[in-house]
């Protein structure tokens, strides 16, 4: 099995506090889950996880609008947006 | 995991207050001191409240202040960023911070709109977009929103300054609703007339006009306006609203 990055296990960690603060159930989570249609997230939710991301890292890769927010949609997408 | 910028670890509440150097701003930065809590501000320069706050505390421990221009919106970002690094939490934000303008709008400079529209407006929405994402990340907090009566009742020589101001009156009941489901409130005060720097151009004659068109019969004290922030960062049960502290001038 591929090993995580530090980002990606930071990113999953996350996900997982954030779900279970909102009562979200998430199941396995993989790159491909879409964070809305499969995980269950809500905007708002999603809101908070790149508030806390950005914390984390230091960085907002969306604040310049140049990696557009629209096209993040799977847990993959979230990963990338921070391996950049 | 890079948290190394991570300077003070609190149990405190962390609150920052635009414009903390003079005027309500530094009325409000005192109070939340003497409440316990950590504060953070930044104005253009320092001045005598913010030096001796800075030399009683030189580890920034409790106070934080920075020399920004509110008007570099890159700074405020910043700003923000640095606060959220250094404590790690923000609990309340009161953007205070603020430029009147007067005068007929067809003889108001391009470049005075502008500053006030950017100060009064695009200043409080990036220094609130930031300091929401500690809010959020810790699912608690409080906005408010400085605000004037002139957001509420039309006065010739205030368009500009009318229209910054009421702006930001829905940005409050929008963002209210936005974030409430985080525990986030935020709401506006809207005060009237008080002693400050930015009123000091007033003539006796016009200061006497305002109290006669005000059923309290009284100009409003910057502790009034403080009393009121007080009360709205203590509930959780108020949000989106506006509160206008003005003896009644626009009732
Ligand atoms: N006074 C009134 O009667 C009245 C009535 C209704 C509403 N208000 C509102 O209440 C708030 C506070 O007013 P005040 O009367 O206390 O004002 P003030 O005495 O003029 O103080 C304004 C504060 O904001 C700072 N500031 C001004 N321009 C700035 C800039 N470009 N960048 C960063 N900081 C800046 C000032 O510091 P520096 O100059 O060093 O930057 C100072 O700390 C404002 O939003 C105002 O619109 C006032």
């Amino acid at each position: 099995m591929k090993t995580m990055s530090q980002h990606q296990q930071i990113i999953h960690d996350t996900l997982r506090r954030v779900a279970e603060e909102e009562g979200v159930q998430l199941g396995t989570i993989s790159d491909s889950s879409a964070l809305i249609d499969n995980l269950g997230f809500r905007s708002l939710h999603i809101a908070r996880i790149l508030a806390i991301l950005e914390i984390e890292f230091s960085r907002d890769p969306f604040a310049s609008g140049d990696v557009p927010i629209t096209g993040l949609r799977t847990v993959g997408d979230l990963c990338a947006a921070y391996e950049r | 995991m890079p948290n190394g910028s991570w300077q003070v670890r609190t149990d405190k509440r962390v609150v920052i207050i635009s414009g903390g150097s003079r005027g309500l701003g530094q009325a409000l930065v005192q109070d939340r001191l003497d409440a316990g809590d950590i504060v953070a501000t930044f104005s253009r320069s320092s001045s005598s409240f913010i030096d001796q706050l800075r030399s009683a505390d030189p580890e920034g421990a409790r106070f934080h202040w920075e020399a920004i221009d509110g008007t570099d919106l890159d700074g405020v970002r910043a700003f923000g960023m640095n606060v959220l690094r250094r404590y790690k939490r923000v609990d309340a934000l009161i953007n205070n911070a603020g430029v009147g303008l007067e005068g007929l709008l067809t003889m108001t400079s391009e470049r005075d709109i502008h500053l006030a529209l950017t100060l009064n407006l695009e200043s409080v929405i990036a220094l609130t977009r930031t300091c929401l994402k500690g809010m959020l990340a810790g699912r608690r907090g409080s906005i408010i929103n400085i605000s004037s009566v002139n957001a509420l009742r039309g006065h010739k020589g205030l368009a500009v300054y009318s229209a910054t101001k009421a702006a930001l009156l829905g940005l409050t009941r929008s963002l209210a609703s936005e974030v409430g489901p985080q525990g986030i409130t935020v709401n506006a005060i809207a005060p009237g007339f008080f002693e400050s720097e930015m009123v000091g151009h007033l003539t006796d004659a016009q200061r006497a006009r305002i109290i006669r068109r005000t059923p309290m019969r009284a100009m409003c004290t910057t502790q009034d306006i403080v009393d009121s922030a007080r009360f709205l960062l203590s509930t959780r049960a108020i949000t989106g609203q506006t509160l206008a502290v003005d003896g009644g001038f626009t009732c």
